[in-house]
């Protein structure tokens, strides 16, 4: 058991594929190492799975240039070939960039995510002004306490994320966040733009806008790639 | 180039599993439309989870995408949220690969495995801007709709819709159809004239093209051909050399979780037994076998491009299949492994398959099946149930010895000369069971108590089967029945260890008036469509109302269809289908059932069907 190896694997997902919702991604990446025929590592029992865990899940409609995904392996030959097997045999939507090893005692990605970086577009169709976006994001990132309508189990509830959101910008129709992520503080993009449309007295129409996820990273703003080393 | 999607995110966002409807999936077969003379729509009238998890479209998707001038390509139901959006934006229905309209299609091909499907045939067309009848599609800017499947060998009830159906095992007569079709469309020749050469190519019924003519009784007085040239009978095709058949060895696989979510190998066609309600025993005979070598290497490659961590093995009844203790052998080798599960198809219970069993899954958790379909043993002598009393207890003795506590038995009620005694046995049955269990396991080695849940289903009569004279229970005939099989249950010594099951009873009335329908249903299923009938087989969207009612401003009565008892001679509307199995047998073997008397199955000794004709499988075997 103890040469068993961990690996970190970073991959995009985008196109039709933002379609595919956390859970399916998972059973899709099983499917994709069995293809790709890697030397993964097993469970033990009647139904033995890969010991695969994923950072941090994307929700549909979303689409992403860092995703991260943790696996065990029982043997490795080089990150190229690795990413090179994985590719061959994804389709279009997902990619894989890159894969790094971690050294034994690494956490594993999802208790490492802390924070993410986030594009989101408005749509050119239904925002042709958008001209008002860019004070409101400067407003609201000078603002004491950005306050936002949570759903609860025990009805609407308002919460500070001043806190979660650790940059905000805008250039024409793009905003950029990054935002606090993984299971202490997690906040979701479309909160942040809700506000930042809030803050401007706009309306927020549904589907308006694309979300790309752009990066992840640990507590000191490293990307959860560097955890690890290509090899 | 990324592929453009036909709905919009919006759409897709506001619907559940928009991943249905975007195909793009793992062997997913994209061509480049501009270099492709015939594209084809196949389509599967369900949902996607239950479509993409059907052998035959697989194999008939990769048969056709060999073809270099083919590009097949998949349609499922869109569900009822999507129905309502495309209905109300006139967005027009798509194939997954290209996302194109099915209505430009040259192609739309439509698998009826069951009858509860057909009003979802009505929603495919309507969706696509195509005319459900076909004879307001006149020329080639409409797809040729072509059926296939089970239910095409009594096609009535749909004849109106379709143009063609294909009557048999489709890996054979489609590459003639198809080098027809292309042909005539590049020299100009109308659609009525290529429908009416199709008639010619053998397995193929252009409905059209048949005239039909009823009794003052209302049952039919003839069938027959519109013109010489048209074939008066129609055999089916047959696959000859299973082994080298087409097969997909690169399945498609679904980004979510399909019903079977797994490879799936066929090992044989066909089935020996001869039970006497089964009508794929009939339809699929004779028996023909894959070599095992064969199958060995199909089952690698398929676990190789698909990456699915299960296989299974599909067969009508998988024991029978002569090489199986070395097939599975070597799967369960292979498959420990990689660290593939196996599912094991309900094999017989003995020996061997308490072993291999044991081995692939946990037996705490598994159960055994029976299938005995009748509580007595004189009931299922009518039945030509092969299964005893002895058998199923011997392999529970075995089984349970062996660790497992759960046991699933299957039931039908309804069948032919049941008396009440025969379905109380039902529980009789299952109590000796759980008895057998408290005599051979010993206390101090119980994992609690046994768990036998026995289900029962309703017998439907259907057409190429010896009960196709049979009368059908009706409605409370049956629930009738259930609850007397349930009161027995519930007086049970051992009733704590039993459950019992059973199925709703509406559809089953439904299913049987389609199942031996004819050609006047069209207008039925129209009306229903109409009044918003649709996905049937699902109790969330069935409306056994609206069906009542569509029924009722047809004029036509259900009853005929069902509880109206049939005379040797009538003329049955699927009679111009040959399947190899005569009629004379099956009438023979409907008096056998009458009397009570067991037909040997085809290893034990050929009863002379008819099959024999087609010149392959268990018929001359050694
Ligand atoms: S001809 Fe005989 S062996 Fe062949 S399928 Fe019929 S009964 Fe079986």
């Amino acid at each position: 058991m103890s040469d068993r190896v961990k690996v970190r694997l970073r991959f995009e997902k985008y196109g039709a594929m933002k379609f595919i919702g956390h859970l399916d991604v998972m059973r899709y990446f099983q499917k994709l190492i069995r293809r790709a025929g890697l030397d993964v590592a097993y469970s033990e029992g009647f139904h033995p799975h890969q010991i695969l865990s994923f950072a941090n899940p994307l929700g549909v409609g979303i689409s992403s240039k860092g995703e991260y995904a943790d696996l065990v392996m029982e043997s490795v030959t080089s990150s190229k070939d690795m990413v090179d097997a994985l590719n061959r045999e994804n389709v279009e939507g997902f990619f894989v960039t890159d894969i790094v090893r971690l050294p034994e005692n690494a956490p594993n990605g999802m208790a490492s995510v802390d924070r993410a970086d986030y594009e989101l577009t408005l749509s050119e169709e239904k925002y042709p002004d958008v001209s008002w976006l860019e004070d409101a994001c400067k407003a609201l990132s000078q603002k004491e306490e950005v306050l936002i309508e949570k759903r609860t189990k025990k009805g609407m509830k308002t919460v500070d994320i001043k806190e979660g959101i650790l940059e905000l910008r805008c250039e024409g129709r793009v905003i950029f966040m990054k935002l606090r992520a993984g299971s202490a503080l997690n906040i979701r993009p479309e909160q942040v733009l809700l506000a930042v449309f809030a803050q401007a007295g706009a309306e927020l129409y549904p589907f308006s806008y694309d979300t790309l996820r752009l990066e992840q990273y640990d507590c000191d703003g490293k990307s959860l790639l560097s955890a690890g080393e290509v090899f | 180039m990324e592929r453009k999607l036909a709905l919009d995110d919006a759409t897709l966002l506001s619907i559940e599993q928009p991943a249905r409807y975007i195909g793009g999936e793992v062997n997913a077969v994209m061509k480049d439309k501009n270099n492709i003379a015939i594209r084809f729509a196949m389509c599967f009238p369900d949902i996607y989870e239950i479509g993409m998890s059907h052998l035959g479209i697989q194999i008939l998707y990769h048969m056709f995408n060999r073809r270099e001038d083919t590009w097949c390509e998949r349609v499922y139901s869109p569900w009822t949220d999507l129905h309502s959006i495309m209905r109300d934006r006139h967005i027009p229905l798509f194939a997954l690969e290209s996302q194109d309209p099915v209505k430009d299609f040259d192609f739309l091909g439509i698998t009826l495995q069951y009858e509860m499907c057909y009003t979802n045939i009505l929603q495919i067309l309507d969706l696509s801007g195509i005319p459900m009848m076909a004879e307001d599609r006149k020329d080639y800017s409409f797809p040729i709709v072509i059926g296939g499947g089970p239910c095409t060998y009594n096609p009535e009830p749909i004849a109106s819709f379709f143009d063609i159906f294909y009557i048999g095992e489709g890996e054979t007569a489609y590459d003639a159809l198809l080098d027809l079709y292309k042909e005539c469309r590049d020299f100009g020749v109308p659609r009525a004239e290529f429908l009416r050469r199709a008639a010619k190519i053998p397995g193929m019924y252009v409905p059209s093209l048949y005239r039909v003519t009823y009794k003052d009784d209302m049952t039919i007085e003839d069938f027959s051909p519109i013109g010489d040239d048209i074939p008066r009978v129609i055999k089916k095709e047959l696959v000859k050399d299973l082994t080298n058949a087409v097969y997909p060895e690169k399945p498609v696989v679904p980004f979510i979780k399909a019903t079977q979510d797994r490879v799936v190998l066929e090992i044989q066609r066909g089935c020996i037994r001869g039970c006497r309600f089964c009508q794929a025993g009939m339809l699929y005979r004779p028996v023909r076998e894959k070599n095992v070598e064969e199958l060995k290497k199909t089952a690698v490659k398929m676990l190789e491009s698909t990456g699915h961590e299960e296989i299974s093995l599909s067969s009508l009844s998988s024991s029978d299949y002569s090489q199986l203790e070395e097939l599975v052998t070597y799967l369960v080798e292979v498959c420990s492994e990689k660290k593939i599960n196996i599912s094991l198809p309900s094999l017989r219970i003995d020996a061997f398959s308490l072993d291999v069993m044991s081995k692939v899954q946990d037996v705490k958790k598994s159960s055994l099946t029976f299938a005995p379909e009748a509580g007595s043993q004189r009931m299922r002598n009518v039945i030509n149930k092969g299964l005893t009393k002895d058998d199923i207890l011997a392999g529970s003795k075995l089984a349970f010895e062996g660790g497992w506590n759960k046991v699933k038995l299957y039931f039908m009620l309804g069948l032919p000369t049941e008396t009440e005694e025969d379905i109380k046995d039902i529980a009789h049955l299952s109590e000796e069971i759980a008895e057998l269990y408290y005599d051979t396991v010993p206390k101090e080695k119980r994992q609690g108590k046994v768990q036998i849940t026995a289900s029962s289903s309703f017998f439907i009569p259907k057409p190429f089967t010896p009960f196709q004279w049979a009368v059908m229970g009706t409605h409370s005939e049956f629930a009738e029945k259930a609850s007397v099989v349930k009161a027995e249950f519930d007086s049970m010594l051992n009733r704590k260890s039993l459950r019992y099951i059973h199925h709703e009873t509406d559809l089953s009335e439904l299913e049987g008036i389609f199942a031996r329908g004819d050609r006047r249903l069209d207008k039925v299923l129209l009306t229903a469509y109409k009044k918003g009938c649709l996905f049937d087989s699902w109790s969330e969207c069935f409306d056994y109302e609206k069906w009542v009612a569509a029924f009722e401003e047809c004029g036509i009565s259900g009853d005929f269809y069902t509880t109206r008892e049939r005379s040797a001679d009538e003329i049955f509307p699927w009679d111009f289908i040959d399947i190899g199995v005569t009629k004379n047998f099956l009438r023979r073997e409907w008096e056998n059932a009458m009397a009570g008397k067991v037909t040997k199955n085809c290893r034990a000794g050929c009863s002379g069907c008819g099959a024999a004709s087609f010149g392959v499988g268990v018929c001359h075997e050694r």
